[in-house]
């Protein structure tokens, strides 16, 4: 109010001014008026503009969009979602066909042209083909693709990461956990072998360890030939104890590890996760700021390859944190379709991701799959509190709906009623939801209620409530008419690597192998060899 | 709780207080009554605004012209009063509003306090 009267003072003063220079004529004293008047004005209009401290955010333009912050009174016009928002990551939620797998291309679309040295993850849960298509004909082909099916797939190695980072990890894929003492033994098996392996510095693949524990031979090998290497006597001496156990016994517990582990050391999916010299680096391409679209349509197999591949963002957030100290940029990981795919581990791992500015958008279709990652639902609020931005799209389920709406919270809003006869007025006023459960359901494609931080300088925030429709993703480039084409640059028995698998793996070579290896002993003119164990 | 638009009324005064200043003069028993001697009061001030040769010029056409000249030389004067009558509402209204909605405020919470128990 004040700047209203601020406004009329103004006005008053100007019309002063008029009679004054009138009577005065042009002295100094007939500038008093004008110049008051028109601080007046400037002031007036200063304090009665609404002036928008956040209007000048830069992030991804919607152009389809209107606030809602008071629904009653909703402010239609185009949007910009703040950066350092989409920075901290967002969660989308959206039944089938809501447009979620859209919306992360059309976000892909905005980073790679809002920052297109700094690169991306997109993990498509789905698996089809329309999506690839669309993501590269809005985004372009991605420097890498790696593929759960598919053959044509760049190639990674699983097991390179540090010694605790694969226990962890194949403890979580690969134990057997419905009953308590096998994966207690299966939990040792890895624990006694893999810092062995690792301890010798070159390249090691999964089916190195599965011969390490199948084949005495090789378990003996690899012992003597790290106590050669001078490598830490702990872990020699762990190894050497847990192979000092029966074998038959031994391998009866870990028996469901096995299992559990062959589909990846010799199916079809081996060559692709194995690799001693993969063509996809992911700490590499990260830290070149490469975009990487992993294909991993659900399925038992991709559900733990994308474990373990998770696991490895997880390390790299690490570093990240631990060693990259100055000029962190950002590199988004993109979710889609992944509410199957959500395990115990995902929830610390991912609050390292977003602390390393890896941040994390998720696109999955209900609470119930968040829900189920933690018991006591600890990662939906936790997913919940660390996010920048929450999108719903359209909701099937009506406890989705429900639960979502309730994340938008109530506002205030006023009934003013009065008697005719006495003209008494009485106002009501009372907290109404700012977004209705129902009108979840009613969405279109694309169509969302969203929930975003803006910041303006000075620390300052607040959160935006928006109804929006995504674009839909670009036509940049030309569409490809089949999956991507990735040459083997390399195999694996031709590279540096620990080879126990292409070493031991025929037991008629590996027997005349000990043959030769003893002829050569026995020939030998040395006699200080006679007490030698023999090692291949 | 009230706001501005209950104290609207306060605004008229901004008009109101220029009627005195429109009302004719009368001579009663000797006396010069009505608006003319507010109005030369007014010019009396505003005379004083003006640089000396531009007040006698200012003052001559205030007190030689006819009543229309006599009306439009004390606008500004007028104006000035309206200013300062502007800000008095501003203050009164602020006062009375701040003072008013926390007696109701104050009220209310006491009701809801007294129910609760």
């Amino acid at each position: 109010m004040f700047s209203w009267f601020l406004l009329v003072s103004g006005v008053i003063t100007s019309i002063f001014s008029v009679f004054y220079v009138y009577w005065a004529g042009y002295v100094w004293s007939s500038l008093v008026a004008p110049l008051l008047s028109l601080s007046l004005f400037v002031f007036g209009f200063y304090g009665v503009r609404k002036v928008d401290i956040f209007a000048g955010v830069k992030g991804w333009d919607i152009e389809e969009a209107a606030e809602i912050t008071e629904p009653e009174k909703p402010v239609i016009k185009p949007i910009s979602l703040d950066i350092n928002s989409l920075d901290l990551g967002m969660l989308v939620v959206g039944g089938p066909g809501a447009g979620k797998s859209m919306m992360a291309i059309a976000l892909q679309e905005f980073f790679q042209f809002f920052r297109p040295e700094n690169g991306m993850t997109y993990f498509e849960g789905k698996g089809d083909f329309d999506i690839y298509r669309d993501r590269v004909s809005a985004v372009g082909e991605p420097d890498y693709f790696f593929s759960s099916e598919l053959e044509s797939s760049d190639t990674i190695n699983v097991m390179d990461a540090p010694a605790e980072t694969i226990i962890d990890m194949f403890s979580r894929v690969f134990v057997d956990s419905t009953n308590g003492y096998y994966e207690a033994s299966q939990k040792k098996a890895i624990r006694a072998t893999v810092p062995l392996l690792k301890a010798f510095g070159i390249p090691v693949i999964l089916p190195d360890l599965w011969m390490m524990l199948t084949n005495s031979q090789a378990s003996r090998d690899m012992i003597r030939k790290a106590k050669e290497a001078g490598i830490d006597p702990d872990v020699v001496s762990t190894a050497e104890q847990y192979f000092k156990e029966d074998e038959e016994d031994r391998l009866n517990k870990i028996d469901g590890l096995l299992n559990k582990m062959h589909p990846f050391v010799s199916g079809p999916i081996s060559a692709r996760i194995n690799s001693y010299s993969p063509s996809l680096d992911i700490t590499k391409a990260v830290a070149e700021g490469k975009n990487i679209y992993f294909h991993l349509p659900l399925s038992d197999t991709a559900l733990s390859v994308a474990t373990m591949i998770t696991e490895k963002y997880g390390v790299i957030a690490r570093n990240r944190q631990l060693y990259e100290l100055n000029g962190r940029v950002s590199h988004p990981l993109l979710f889609d379709d992944w509410g199957k795919f959500f395990y115990s581990n995902f929830g610390p791992i991912t609050a390292r991701c977003r602390s390393a500015k890896m941040p994390i958008n998720f696109f999955f279709q209900s609470r119930g799959q968040t829900d189920a990652v933690e018991l006591g639902r600890v990662f939906t609020t936790e997913i919940l509190d660390n996010i920048g931005a929450i999108w719903a799209m359209r909701i099937n389920g009506w406890d989705t709906a429900v639960w979502l709406a309730e994340q938008f919270g109530t506002y205030e809003t006023s009934d003013v009623s009065f008697r005719a006869e006495t003209g008494d007025q009485q106002i009501n006023v009372r907290e109404q939801n700012r977004v209705r459960a129902d009108s979840l359901r009613d969405l279109d494609a694309g169509g969302a209620y969203g929930m975003i931080f803006a910041t303006a300088e000075g620390g300052r925030m607040t959160n935006r409530r928006y109804k929006l429709r995504f674009p839909m993703p670009g036509r940049n480039h030309s569409a490809p008419i089949n999956w991507p084409v990735i040459e083997i640059r390399s195999h694996n028995d031709d590279v540096h690597g620990l080879h126990l698998w292409r070493d031991y793996r025929d037991e008629d070579a590996v027997r005349q192998r000990s043959r030769e290896a003893v002829a050569e002993i026995l020939n030998s003119s040395d006699s200080d060899n006679d007490q030698d164990e023999v090692v291949l | 709780m009230i706001n501005w638009w209950n104290l609207r009324g306060l605004f008229l005064l901004l008009f109101l207080a220029w009627l005195p200043f429109m009302l004719p003069t009368l001579n009663i028993k000797g006396v010069w009554v009505g608006g003319g001697v507010l109005r030369e009061w007014v010019a009396g001030y505003f005379l004083l605004l003006l640089p000396y040769p531009q007040s006698l010029e200012y003052k001559s056409y205030f007190m030689g012209g006819d009543a229309f000249s006599e009306y439009v030389a004390v606008i500004p004067g007028l104006l000035i009063i309206t200013l300062v009558i502007l800000w008095v509402i501003y203050i009164a209204g602020t006062l009375t509003i701040m003072i008013q909605n926390w007696i109701t405020k104050t009220n209310q919470n006491s009701l809801r306090k007294s129910l609760k128990r």
